[in-house]
């Protein structure tokens, strides 16, 4: 097995005087076997690599050698060495191999309901992936985390690769019913002071009718039913009621104001092979508040996992910066913060009027809202029997 | 026995600088610490080693394997002489 995979040559040597050969071979600590004479010819088996060896030994004891046959693997690899095609198309194929498992040949996304597959890929498209995107290039962690934060439907979602295809599980979070006591009798009251728009009563007595100013506390919909022989009984008030209010809510902005700010981002690659670092940039600045995102990318192939990483450390700097804005930017700053918080708070409500009111000082700008919004009120008020 | 060769013998004996032949039935002959093949032929071998010299007498000789100082002879043997 071993002289196979050295490679031998099988000689055929003529001429007289074979002992001087075979113990010249000998001192020149040249190994040989499976030697024999036969028809006044030697016959000997040695490695390919004492060959040139042996020819001048016999050109110097005046011998004519031969060679009969090669065994061994060594000679078949050399006979294949020169056929260039062969090399070129084994590196080829090892080379799209690569490529193709190593980029983005399909999305499946799993998990979802009410997020169609054509939002997920459309949001991935936003975050420059998208079918042959680089896989190795793609944050995972941060494009998973990206998607729940995006879609409120989706409570949690991870992003990972299996060879070329990209999955993307979905999970969607299912509002929980609410934990309702049928049996337990109560009225609808008021939670704001309010003038009832519009009042739908599925079960109870309504205790004002559209049109009416309410106080906070107030009956709406009351739990006591009286029948027509004037017998009253308990029941559980059901109803909408949707109803004007208004709220005032006030926004500041200081002239003068210390902030935390981000200044820059710095990312650090690292190579590393079998875990063992190959090349390491690093040059983190000292003096600054950093917050460091690591991932580390892998490459594979037939979806086997190579031996080399790519890690990459983004580090963002902060740094506190005094603001000072002038009275304009303040406002502009102001604005932004009512547009949030219309966002947050009135997004499922409708703002029937919106009253601003500026007060500026030297110190800052103040700005007053008087929201009049037109939603459903009522909280349920158990009737104790 | 002189001093010295027994102190020769003793090295050689313990250092294994000795010759060792064995024969196995009349088919394989194997030698260790040969020094020289002085003749060779299909039906003759004569060798040298540090302390003795012998020849093989039989048919089809060959050498199986000749490697540091290490000799395998296989083939019909007929005879082993000392000289």
């Amino acid at each position: 097995m071993f002289r196979t995979l050295k490679g031998v040559i099988k000689l055929e040597i003529k001429g007289s005087g074979y002992e001087k050969l075979i113990n010249d071979m000998n001192e020149s600590s040249i190994p040989c076997f499976n030697v024999s004479i036969k028809s006044e010819k030697l016959y000997i088996e040695i490695y390919k690599k004492y060959f040139s060896k042996i020819e001048n030994i016999c050109k110097h004891h005046n011998l004519e050698i031969n060679i009969l046959s090669r065994k061994g693997a060594i000679f078949k690899i050399l006979k294949y060495s020169k056929r260039y095609g062969v090399a070129i198309g084994i590196l080829l194929f090892l080379t799209v191999s690569f490529f193709l498992s190593n980029i983005v040949l399909k999305i499946d996304i799993n998990g979802n309901d009410n997020v169609t597959d054509e939002e997920i890929v459309d949001f991935l498209k936003r975050n420059n992936i998208d079918y042959w995107s680089f896989i190795p290039e793609i944050d995972m962690d941060n494009t998973g985390r990206k998607l729940y934060i995006e879609f409120d439907e989706i409570s949690w979602a991870t992003v990972r690769n299996s060879g070329g295809i990209l999955i993307v599980d979905v999970r969607e979070g299912t509002d929980k019913p609410d934990m309702v006591p049928i049996n337990q009798k109560c009225n609808i009251i008021s939670d704001k002071n309010a003038q009832i728009i519009k009042i739908k009563v599925y079960s109870g007595t309504p205790a004002v009718s559209e049109g009416d100013g309410i106080a906070r506390g107030d009956v709406i919909i009351s739990g006591i039913v009286t029948d027509k022989f004037g017998k009253s009984q308990a029941v559980r008030a059901e109803g909408e009621i949707t109803a004007r209010y208004t709220e005032e809510v006030c926004f500041y902005q200081p002239l003068e104001s210390v902030s935390l700010i981000e200044c820059g981002k710095i990312e650090n690659k690292s190579l590393s092979l079998w875990g063992k670092n190959l090349y390491e940039k690093n040059n983190i600045p000292e003096d600054k508040m950093i917050k460091i995102v690591s991932r580390t990318n892998d490459f594979s192939i037939f979806s086997i996992k190579l031996p080399i990483e790519i890690s990459t450390d983004t580090y963002y700097l902060y740094e506190y910066k005094e603001m000072t804005d002038t009275p304009i930017s303040a406002e502009e700053k102001c604005i932004e913060k009512i547009k949030d918080y219309e966002e947050i708070f009135y997004s499922d409500k409708i703002i029937y009027n919106k009253e601003v009111i500026k007060e500026n000082d030297s110190k800052g700008v103040k700005i007053r809202v008087i929201y009049t919004i037109d939603s459903k009120i009522g909280v349920k008020q158990n009737i104790i029997v | 026995m002189k001093k010295e060769n027994k102190l020769k013998y003793y090295l050689r004996k313990n250092l294994y600088l000795d010759t060792t032949i064995s024969i196995n039935d009349n088919r394989e002959v194997i030698v260790e610490n040969c020094k020289k093949i002085l003749e060779y032929n299909d039906i003759f071998i004569k060798i040298s080693t540090p302390t003795v010299t012998f020849q093989i007498w039989g048919n089809n000789l060959s050498i199986k394997n000749y490697e540091d100082k290490g000799i395998i002879i296989e083939g019909v043997i007929s005879s082993i002489e000392f000289l």
